[in-house]
């Protein structure tokens, strides 16, 4: 099993409010890794670590460390501004910015200072097709992203991090606002996306989780109780906590 | 480095606010000071008599202050029960439409420039005071019937900020006790209401304070302690307006000393309004 | 008297009220409107002002407004907004945020007559620009700038915080977000505050007399004494020049004030319906 991510001795805390507990963990590399949990047990805070959103938190600390290809995150002259494009980012709210559906999706390359037109128009044609948005806003790329569904909206900000070329997806329960039907367009992307990244999701149900995640970890009170391959988890789990998660005895 | 730079030039910007209040504070009581200094602070306040050009000068401001104080108290007759009628009238009483027509009306009473008041005051409101009051029609009543006016728009404002404020539960909870609704607008919601309205009060005397030109136009000028509001009088203001341009020397000093006194009685007033603007809305314990 | 009496006199005073608000309103505007509405003519607009403004036009003042509100505007609205950004962007809240927000509410409160005062003193004398337009610029400058600085965090507060999110988390340096994500969105409710600002220097008196001077030519340079509109209808006025011209000078006044207000409330108006479109 390949690593993209590693966590070593990680701990995240806001103030006087720890959030990530001695986390160590692993990320496979071109693989679905679910990390579940109830709220408020650091699921949030296991993602924002990885591209650093964590520290724009006022009294923002941490310890331990966080490796990308072998590579400390926190390395003293990291590009931050690379790293998040290297592991983009996707939130639960769909999200799109007031500007056209062609703007919203190269967004992060105008950013990262790219000016070639027959650039942007190919990476927005490939992003939106593997968001499978294409065929639905191909002929209204120029139509502001404020009118489409909220579905849509949440496919978009998949294209638009995609249009990056990223390694890693993190995507913050993505499908939690989102009806049935999107949720399952989104789910079956996922699983040909991760063909190609390194995805870590926060699904908004156990039944997700089971559905696309490679590998899963159960996260409680900011620590990582359990963590296995395949389904494991979810059929047999190891430690009582997650038994009585999975099964809903609370939640 | 770019990203650090830009950062360092909006703190600047940022600094502005502070840099030009520390300069008005420090260049204003750096003008004014030594002369209050020189003729000693209580004769200053309390002298009644303004005479700059005899010898040796007098610089008294109280008839300044008296007319100030007259004309602010005067104004807040005026202003405070109108402004909180149609605070009331905005929030409880006004059909949605009428709501719409009137809240640009109110602002824009707010946008008239203040010299355009002083003209009404002068050409239309004074002569109607002589007629019917006797006395030269420029005058304290002139001065206050206009300024309630024109610090109409803050009082009704910031009273109906407050009123707005007031919790849906606590209305309800009156209107369900079987009280009519004007029983339950001044028995309930205008004293829940009621910081908030004294601070829109404050901030609305320190306007009429500071006013200047409009007051010019309108009070009559003269050196003398009103003693009705019949006559005509001079405000801290509208002395500092129109001496500074032909003074000079200690007659000019006297003048930012009068500005001193000025800056700190509405400093005072503003400070005054913050603390009930902050103050919580509900202050009686709820049984 | 029973309560249903009372009740009826109450609301009756409270919507007598109401009127003589809107009446004094539609009183004062009507009559200088229309005394003075029949001396404007485009001489008056266009001519300079003869035997001390007693007869002509009034072009140099209308020049004169126009161009010390203009320096005004351009000396605040970069420092407000930029204001407006350190503090809702660049820092957390904290003694020195508090600070600074002390500074600005205390500004706002400052008397026209005391800016006046600063002015001349400081800009006019101490710096020695003499009565001029900079000197003029400068003072009507500090007395928008809480205005801007105001209006300006509320409509970047108003930004949603996801915005700056996506924003972040695709790669963009904290300046990038604010100009791409932050700013395009604020721009309607800041550049409400700066025409308001702009319609406050217009009717500035006091602040900006002993500061733009009175001179009555036309300006040549940032160091030329200038005359407003609103001073001109002043002097006009307590001098007792002209009536005739005051009301006509009154009305160009009121107009203008006028055109301003109505230009912001239409930005505000599409800002609402934006905000509508976005939720």
């Amino acid at each position: 099993m390949d690593t993209k991510v590693e966590f070593d001795n990680y701990t995240l805390a806001y103030g006087r409010d720890t959030v990530l507990n001695n986390i160590t963990l692993v990320v496979p590399r071109n693989a679905v890794l679910a990390v579940f949990g109830p709220a408020g047990s650091g699921k949030s805070g296991l993602l924002r670590s990885i591209n650093r959103m964590a520290e724009l938190e006022p009294n923002e600390r941490h310890q331990g460390d966080i490796r990308m290809d072998g590579a400390s995150v926190f390395a003293a002259h990291t590009d931050l501004p690379g790293l998040r494009r290297r592991a983009a980012m996707v939130f639960a709210q769909p999200v799109a910015l007031p500007m056209s559906i062609y703007e919203n999706a190269i967004y992060g390359l105008r950013l990262a200072g790219v000016r070639d037109r027959r650039r942007l128009d190919a990476a927005a044609e490939r992003s939106l097709s593997a968001a499978t948005l294409w065929d639905e806003v191909k002929d209204r790329l120029d139509a502001s992203g404020l009118n489409l569904s909220g579905g849509q909206q949440q496919r978009l900000s998949i294209a638009r991090a995609l249009a990056l070329e990223p390694e890693l997806l993190l995507l913050d329960a993505p499908t939690a606002a989102l009806d049935p039907v999107s949720t399952g367009k989104i789910e079956d992307m996922l699983i040909e996306l991760k063909q190609h990244y390194t995805i870590v999701i926060v699904p908004h149900s156990i039944q997700q989780a089971a559905r696309v995640s490679d590998s899963a970890a159960f996260f409680l009170h900011g620590d990582c109780v359990e963590y296995a391959q395949g389904n494991q988890l979810f059929v047999s789990p190891r430690d009582k906590r997650t038994e009585d998660y999975v099964t809903g005895r609370f939640g | 480095m770019k990203e650090r730079g830009i950062g360092i030039l909006l703190l600047l910007a940022a600094l502005g606010a502070l840099i030009a209040l520390g300069l008005i504070t420090y260049f204003i009581f750096q003008a004014g000071v030594p002369l209050i200094a020189r003729v000693g602070l209580w004769e200053f306040l309390s002298g009644m008599r303004w005479n700059p050009t005899s010898k040796p000068p007098q610089f008294g401001i109280l008839p300044m202050i008296v007319g100030s104080l007259w004309l602010t108290v005067g104004a807040l007759v005026i202003g405070v029960p109108l402004g909180l009628a149609v605070a009331v009238f905005m929030v409880e009483l006004a059909p949605p439409q009428l709501a719409m027509v009137m809240r640009p009306a109110i602002q824009l009473l707010a946008g008239i420039p203040s010299v355009i008041y002083g003209f009404i005051g002068l050409t239309l409101l004074a002569p109607l005071v002589r007629a019917a009051f006797g006395g030269p029609g420029l005058s304290v009543l002139t001065g206050a019937i206009i300024l309630g006016f024109m610090i109409l728009p803050t009082i009704i404002a910031i009273s109906e900020d407050a009123i707005r404020a007031v919790p849906l539960a606590i209305r309800e909870g009156a209107l369900a006790l079987g009280s009519s609704h004007w029983q339950a607008i001044s028995g309930v919601i205008l004293p829940t209401a009621r910081s908030g309205i004294i601070a829109g009060v404050i901030l609305g005397m320190g306007r009429a304070l500071g006013e200047t030109m409009a007051v010019i136009m309108m009070i009559g000028n003269s050196l003398d302690i009103p003693t009705s509001p019949l006559q005509p009088a001079t405000t801290l203001t509208s002395n500092i307006g129109l001496e500074l341009a032909y003074a000079s020397g200690p007659h000019r000093e006297a003048l930012f000393a009068t500005g001193v006194v000025l800056f700190i009685f509405i400093m005072i007033l503003n400070a005054l309004a913050t603390t009930f603007v902050r103050r919580p809305v509900l202050s009686r314990s709820s049984t | 008297m029973s309560s249903a009496r009372v009740q009826r006199l109450a609301f009756g005073c409270i919507w007598a009220a109401a009127i003589l608000t809107i009446g004094v309103l539609a009183l004062i505007i009507g009559l200088i409107v229309w005394r003075g509405l029949p001396s404007i003519s485009w001489e008056f607009l266009t001519g300079s002002p003869e035997n001390l403004g007693r007869d002509g036009g009034i072009l140099p003042t209308i020049i004169g407004t126009m161009v010390l509100g203009l320096v005004a505007l351009l000396i605040a609205t970069p420092l407000g907004i930029g204001s407006a950004i350190y503090l809702t962007e660049y820092t957390y809240e904290s003694r020195f945020t508090r600070a600074i927000r002390f500074c600005t509410e205390s500004l706002a409160g400052v008397p026209s007559i005391i800016f006046g005062l600063f002015g001349f003193i400081f800009f006019v004398t101490y710096l020695q620009m003499g009565w001029s337009i900079l000197a003029g610029g400068l003072t009507l400058a500090l007395m928008v700038l809480p205005t801007i600085i105001r209006t300006s965090e509320e409509a970047i507060r108003t930004v949603p915080q996801s915005y700056r999110d996506v924003s972040y988390s695709l790669g963009a340096t904290r300046w990038k977000m604010v100009t791409t994500a932050v700013l395009p969105s604020a721009l309607p409710g800041i550049v409400t505050g700066v025409i308001l600002s702009f319609g406050r220097a217009v009717s500035e008196t006091a602040a900006v007399i002993f500061t733009a001077g009175t001179a009555l030519n036309v300006p040549t340079s940032i160091f030329s004494p200038v005359r407003t509109m609103a001073v001109h209808f002043y002097i006009l006025a307590v001098e007792g020049i002209s009536l005739e011209k005051a009301y006509a000078t009154g009305t160009v006044l009121i107009v203008t004030v006028l055109l301003i207000n109505v230009i912001a409330s239409s930005l505000i108006t599409r800002l609402v319906r934006q905000r509508v479109r976005r939720s």
